[in-house]
């Protein structure tokens, strides 16, 4: 029996993901699964704090190789 | 607020047969169009293209495949639906 992670109050949020690499995504929480997988909607890979990569309208991160997500906006 | 989530495997779904960008937890992306997915992620992609990014954040064509590719879903970091933005 696996629990549902807790991101319910991160949803439709303004979050940044930390890859298990040195990658760090930013963009806005639409879902996630049991697995950590999660949705997120206007996906940008953060280079540096002056470059960034667009990814997609709609992209899938995986659970496994999230390390930490943090919200940008207020979380309740 | 109702909860209106979208669910990942959804998304990975709605991509089939459609272009999909895969990126590994290496420097390391594919591109192409996903045939499939299992319960582990593994992927089918049919004549994809694949990249290599150096450190200069350049991408390098690695190799053109045709026919269809198993990708295993254990390095797979994210997949974008729609695939690459310059090409």
């Amino acid at each position: 029996m696996v629990s549902t992670p807790e991101l319910k109050k991160y949803m439709d949020k303004k979050i940044i993901i930390q890859l298990n690499g040195t990658k760090k995504i930013a963009g806005v929480l639409r879902g996630y699964d049991i697995f950590l997988n999660i949705v997120v909607d206007d996906a940008i890979e953060i280079v540096s704090p002056k470059d960034s990569i667009p990814l997609g309208v709609q992209t899938v991160i995986r659970g496994n190789s999230i390390r930490s997500i943090e919200a940008l906006d207020t979380v309740v | 607020m109702s909860i209106a989530e979208i669910l990942p495997l959804e998304v990975i779904d709605k991509t089939i047969n459609q272009k999909v960008w895969i990126i590994l937890q290496s420097n390391r992306e594919f591109t192409g169009t996903l045939v499939g997915f299992d319960d582990f992620v593994n992927v089918i992609i049919e004549d994809a293209t694949e990249w290599t990014i150096n450190e200069n954040n350049e991408n390098e064509l690695v190799m053109e495949h045709h026919g269809r590719l198993l990708l295993s879903g254990n390095n797979i970091n994210m997949l974008v639906p729609g695939g690459k933005k310059d090409c």
